[in-house]
């Protein structure tokens, strides 16, 4: 049985991005090919192009391409990811695209889906060896929303919401919870190690 | 590196959008309108299409319901959500590789029909004439509805007219020229605008769209030339 559902997943999907191009870094040392279990993942550097949007082209030195692939040989998941520093912390900020086979989507199925980012905070890739990636949570945003603490727009629709915070607004946001260990979803949590280089 | 290469070009294509991305249904459950006209199988260019009552369709044995987990529903509204599920229709179109599906609903506003299109799940194209949905020939993409990771369903609307009795035109609002009109300021209504990755929604709640479909559903300016089907009837 295939269970078809818009299920509420607490993992922190926002409308705007959670950078603005000042905020961006980069470390080589993110590049490469990574392992954890059954799932490789291959960040690199975004191939010469023309084709992004104006703005994102003025930093595509600093897009990577991040693509999950499963022992089944999968492509479970294909984003370009930039890297930011807030506070403390590296995060990655990853936006879908689509992979080889849904590119052969009918554009009136694919084009009607919202793409969304997704957030990331990544450590560990500064030694070379290791990369760990724990999702962010949106729980503590929720919270905050509830109880009215913070004034944050979302939309609402039977099954589903969307969050949208300004770039500013997660930043704050992600600045103040980003060492209190309840921001971030524990089950979506691993450690890769490096399998190659570039 | 082929297959990264054609990712990328693929970027731009996908954000080259010419229909309308809405979050809210423009069409809710107390405008729905059935006409079996609309029923049966149809054929436009080299696409087969089916539209079909929800209830009959091969999507209904499936768990397709919405589970809105978070929202505190009564007995009736869970009732009228299930009501209304099967009040709309379920549109099919094949090629040979996929089949996509979709929620169709149908209401009459101004002396014209509208439609709202909604995607749900895409199978691999049977070889066989049936359709049926199992593990087998649902590939495993995010662009399936209960793929929820960072991509989510939207609306699009349009015009339906029944040219005759076995023709139906399908035109789709233009959703690039519409995008135009609001960030001009010339279309006023709700939207989110992420200019860095050129990311466009709309996010009126269904009064204010029905407003405004009832203020500009009749303006053919604004309807697409390119998404603009004509179905013929082939039973």
């Amino acid at each position: 049985m295939v269970a078809i559902s818009i299920t509420l997943g607490g993992c922190l999907n926002t409308f705007y991005p959670i950078y603005q191009p000042e905020d961006l870094v980069w470390n080589e040392k993110i590049l490469g090919t990574w392992r954890f279990e059954d799932k490789t993942l291959l960040f690199t550097k975004l191939p010469e192009t023309n084709t992004l949007p104006k703005p994102l082209s003025a930093f595509k030195e600093k897009i990577i391409l991040v693509r999950e692939i499963t022992d089944k040989n999968t492509e479970t998941s294909n984003d370009i990811a930039l890297l930011i520093k807030i506070g403390d912390h590296y995060f990655l900020d990853r936006f879908p695209v689509p992979n080889s086979s849904e590119q052969r989507l009918s554009p009136l199925y694919s084009n009607l889906f919202l793409r969304q980012h997704s957030v990331y905070r990544v450590d560990s890739f500064q030694t070379g060896e290791k990369l760990f990636l724990q999702r962010v949570s949106d729980t503590r945003l929720k919270e905050q929303i509830e109880q009215k603490k913070i004034r944050i727009a979302t939309i609402e629709r039977e099954g589903g919401s969307l969050i949208l915070a300004s770039t500013e607004e997660l930043q704050k946001h992600i600045l103040k919870y980003s060492s209190d260990q309840g921001f971030y979803e524990n089950d979506n949590s691993h450690t890769y190690r490096r399998i190659t280089k570039k | 590196m082929k297959a990264i290469a054609f990712t990328i070009a693929f970027i731009m294509l996908l954000m080259l959008n010419s229909c309308l991305n809405v979050f809210q249904p423009f069409i809710t459950p107390d405008k729905y309108f059935r006409d079996s006209r609309l029923e049966g199988n149809w054929k436009a260019g080299a696409h087969n299409i089916n539209i079909t009552e929800y209830s009959k369709s091969p999507l209904s044995s499936q768990k397709i319901m919405d589970t809105g987990a978070k929202e505190k529903k009564s007995k009736k509204d869970i009732q009228d959500s299930i009501n209304a599920y099967h009040k709309s229709y379920i549109l099919s179109f094949s090629d040979t590789t996929y089949t996509y599906y979709f929620h169709m609903q149908m209401t009459l506003k101004s002396k014209s029909y509208f439609f709202q299109l909604a995607p749900i799940i895409y199978t691999k194209t049977s070889t066989i004439d049936t359709h049926i949905i199992n593990d087998q020939n649902v590939p495993e993409s995010r662009f399936n509805t209960f793929g929820t990771e960072g991509i989510m369903s939207t609306y699009s609307f349009g015009r339906l007219t029944f040219v005759n009795s076995s023709q139906l035109q399908l035109q789709f609002f233009d959703g690039d020229k519409i995008k135009d009109l609001i960030l001009n300021g010339q279309l006023k209504t709700s939207y989110a605008f992420d200019r860095l990755y050129d990311n466009f929604l709309i996010t009126a709640d269904s009064n204010e769209l029905d407003k405004l479909i009832g203020k500009y559903g009749n303006n053919d300016e604004l309807f697409s030339s390119k998404n603009n089907y004509s179905f013929i009837k082939m039973n």
